[in-house]
């Protein structure tokens, strides 16, 4: 390797001119683009330090900035996409009503929302929370779908101390005594899910003893599966299938249906995202596979999106979780109630509401109603605002219960639900909570191929039914939820 | 062995290149948050920037690609973690440990560099997936977190995180500079030219590029277990995540000039500079903008800008054009 610039000590650059004049015009003639390039460089980074130290920014609020990240791309997109939607929602509507009133300005101020796009994408994410903070200066910290997306903005917020209203990072290890600047707003902790499912298994409801559980490897679907596992395995019934995958296409899922239909289960429980479920129910068509039982997540979150991407039938009879827009609450104190929220949805977009357009909206709902309550958009008070609203709130998403030391939700509890084709559409029929059921579940399902339609008379729920028991005098790790089967669930991460 | 001349041949000629690689580096991370106030841009540019000099070291100059190279980073991320996490180490020695760990699985991999060419590189990419699957397994949550993700955010220091990263991002480009003058570096040089020439003179091309492999796993473990300190938590994918912390660096090596000592380090702080600032403006058409831009780039400078940066240089020194 030749270093010819560091040159030698005894030459000249003169001594070693290139013969002929046009060498150094051309060296002469580089050199001054060279430097014009330099100088350019210089003015533009001195242009840039200028403006960034310089400009104003200390000027009086004018408006409330909520910032956000999303997912135009990558494996949260669909899902990412759908609860900024909700959110959008909320604050087009607050600003239609002169914004919120914030009184310790003595004013009503209206909304401005900076949403950035992380492209699914942790790293992106890292940059982007930052720049919402540090950069934006945001008045409120929302956080991207799901707890993958959620997780960079968790350190980022508690060390800026900015508060993260979480819509639907449910990853039980972001809520920890110790930050005080989490919430999460509208969704159960991802280990709570299941215990509806576990309980009406156990129950012996259906004589179900042969079960097989396939997870997604992420943290949202291997809590839950490990929750089921555990507390089946505790009941007596241990899995015949209990296998975590990565598998994201139908031909990925048609391996993974083979090794399950091998085990003869009665029930067969799918843990994954939307993109997976729909691959799921793809290769149980294609593979002509038929389950007594089957249960998926997303069939119940995005019901409009799992009907339309799998093959017709393939959710008749099949179970998920009940929750929102399939339940709907109707005795509501903050917004509107789940009813009037899809009516007025469906008129404004065309399409019906799903779970995660739901959970941006009661983000929405809850953020606002802690900023009225704090008076303020200073970060310690809008947490404390939250913990008054906890426990006697309930949205369109039901009863908003958090833990006042981590801020986790352990409200907006998923109730067991069935969809029965009827002669005008897929009916979701919830079945468990014997005290909330609709109907009773069609079991075994019936092995014949029945188109099915669009959702129709959606299951109405009092949210009162789930205060059976004082939440606020339990400990953290304490279920407070009472299934009428009285079977107690122990050692539930719940912090 | 006389170690000094096997790694410092002649200290006194380093001293302006390195000059010139440490005051240009100093500068950018002492006034880019100024200038620009988003710290974590500038901390994932000093992680950036020693991924790139330890695949440097060992790509450029020995030439063996490790497609999974990324593996070193993210054991490097959670030996910290789980060094502060579950045996409550200082930030510090759970570092140099969790470094000292991508090192140790560095000679457990040294029979892969008995392969060569794209089998190297698929087995190293292949022991990438493995140590994925490992770490993200639900068996091991007490240990790594699994799925689940690990949290260590009660160390969670981002000004201290950001100051370590920065000189340590210098300190790996001065270890290139080192490895370039040194005996060392010259042998590493020669086998990736002819690696059967090389033991002919006697010379075990297996020990050099052990040696090259070694170090090369250090300094990527080292800027994994900064990055995962940043994090506070995060989840396997995170830090084994083979677009970001393998292919993206090898993009970037190649982009500077491989087998160079300025190379990897400009070709970093542009392109990754680059890539920032279309991911927060033009988020949506980021990849459209970014992979037409590599495309232009390696097309009509397939030898990174390192070679045109010396071109310049001499320009500059040399007006009339000596040679």
């Amino acid at each position: 390797m030749v270093h010819r610039y560091r040159g030698d000590k005894t030459g000249s650059s003169s001594t070693a001119a290139t013969p002929g004049g046009s060498g150094a015009g051309k060296g002469r003639s580089a050199r001054k683009a060279l430097i014009a390039v330099i100088v350019v460089i210089v003015i533009v980074v001195a242009g840039a330090t200028a403006y960034f130290l310089t400009r104003p920014s200390g000027t009086s609020q004018q408006y409330i900035t909520i910032g956000t990240l999303y997912a135009s791309s990558g494996s949260f997109a669909l899902s990412s996409g759908y609860q900024l939607a909700g959110l959008k929602l909320w604050i087009n509507q607050t600003n239609a009503q002169g914004g919120l009133m914030v009184s310790s300005l003595g004013k009503k101020l209206p909304l401005k929302l900076i949403a950035l796009d992380d492209q699914s994408s942790t790293s992106t994410a890292t940059t982007l929370y930052t720049n919402l903070i540090t950069l934006d200066h945001v008045n409120i910290l929302v956080g991207d779908f799901g707890s993958t997306l959620t997780a960079p903005a968790v350190a980022i917020a508690q060390e800026h101390h900015v508060l993260l209203f979480d819509p639907t990072a449910s990853t039980p290890g972001f809520f920890t005594a110790t930050n005080p600047y989490i919430v999460d707003l509208s969704i159960l902790v991802s280990s709570e899910w299941p215990l509806v499912l576990a309980h009406y298994l156990i129950s012996q409801k259906t004589n179900i003893s042969r079960v097989a559980i396939l997870y997604l490897d992420q943290a949202f679907t291997t809590a839950q599966a490990q929750t089921l596992d555990s507390t089946l395995v505790t009941a007596g019934i241990t899995p015949v299938y209990y296998q975590s995958t990565s598998a994201s296409s139908a031909a990925e899922y048609s391996t993974l249906l083979q090794s399950i239909n091998a085990t003869h289960p009665q029930a067969v429980l799918n843990f994954g995202y939307d993109t997976n479920d729909i691959a799921f129910y793809s290769a149980l068509s294609a593979n002509s596979m038929h389950f007594n039982f089957t249960f998926t997540i997303y069939s119940g979150l995005e019901y409009s999106l799992l009907h339309a991407q799998t093959p017709a039938g393939s959710l008749n009879y099949t179970y998920t979780y009940a929750s929102p827009p399939a339940v709907q609450y109707t005795n509501v104190n903050l917004g509107p109630t789940t009813a009037a929220f899809v009516s007025n949805w469906t008129s404004t977009y065309g399409s019906s509401p799903n779970f995660n357009n739901i959970a941006g909206f009661n983000a929405g709902l809850l953020i606002g109603k802690t900023i009225e309550t704090a008076g303020s958009l200073n970060q310690t008070a809008m947490r404390q605002a939250v913990n008054t609203l906890s426990g006697n709130t309930t949205t369109l998403e039901g009863p908003f219960v958090i833990n006042t030391t981590t801020g986790a939700q352990i409200g907006m509890p998923m109730d067991l639900l069935q969809y029965q084709p009827g002669s005008s559409g897929l009916k979701p029929v919830v079945i468990y909570p014997t005290a909330l059921a609709t109907g009773t579940a069609v079991y075994p399902a019936p092995a014949v191929v029945v188109s099915s339609t669009p959702l129709n008379s959606p299951a109405v729920v009092s949210a009162e039914s789930y205060y059976s028991i004082s939440t606020s005098a339990l400990p953290a790790s304490a279920l407070w939820l009472q299934y009428d089967d009285g079977i107690a669930v122990s050692g539930v991460n719940r912090n | 062995m006389n170690f000094r001349h096997f790694f410092l041949k002649d200290p006194k000629r380093m001293w302006p290149e390195a000059t010139m690689l440490v005051a240009p580096l100093a500068v950018l991370f002492i006034l880019g948050p100024d200038i620009y106030p988003n710290q974590s841009i500038f901390l994932e540019l000093a992680v950036f920037i020693m991924l790139a000099d330890a695949l440097n070291i060992v790509y450029g100059y020995t030439g063996y690609l490790p497609f999974g190279f990324g593996v070193f980073f993210a054991i490097g991320a959670y030996g910290t973690a789980i060094l502060i996490s579950h045996a409550s180490w200082p930030v510090a020695p759970a570092i140099i440990a969790g470094a000292c760990f991508a090192a140790l699985l560095s000679l457990l991999f040294t029979p892969l560099l008995r392969l060569s060419g794209a089998y190297f590189a698929i087995s190293s990419l292949a022991a990438f997936e493995a140590f994925y699957l490992i770490f993200s397994n639900t068996q091991l949550t007490s240990l790594t977190g699994g799925p689940y993700g690990i949290s260590f955010t009660q160390v969670y220091n981002a000004n201290l995180d950001y100051s370590v990263a920065a000189v340590l991002a210098i300190a790996s480009a001065i270890v290139v500079l080192v490895i370039s003058k040194s005996t060392f570096g010259i042998a590493l040089q020669a086998i990736r030219e002819d690696r059967f020439a090389v033991e002919l003179a006697g010379v075990s091309s297996l020990r050099y590029r052990t040696y090259a492999w070694l170090i090369s796993s250090f300094i990527s473990g080292i800027a994994g277990g900064l990055y995962g300190w940043y994090q506070g938590f995060f989840y396997p994918e995170a830090v084994f995540n083979l677009t970001e912390f393998s292919v993206l660096v090898i993009v970037f090596v190649l982009f500077g000039g491989k087998g160079t000592v300025f190379g990897p380090v400009v070709g970093t702080v542009i392109l990754f500079l680059v890539y920032e600032i279309l991911t927060i403006t033009f988020s949506n058409s980021l990849l459209i903008i970014f992979g037409l831009l590599l495309v232009v780039l390696i097309l009509f400078i397939p030898n990174g800008i390192e070679p045109l940066l010396r071109k310049a240089a001499d320009l500059l020194l040399y007006p009339d054009g000596r040679d």
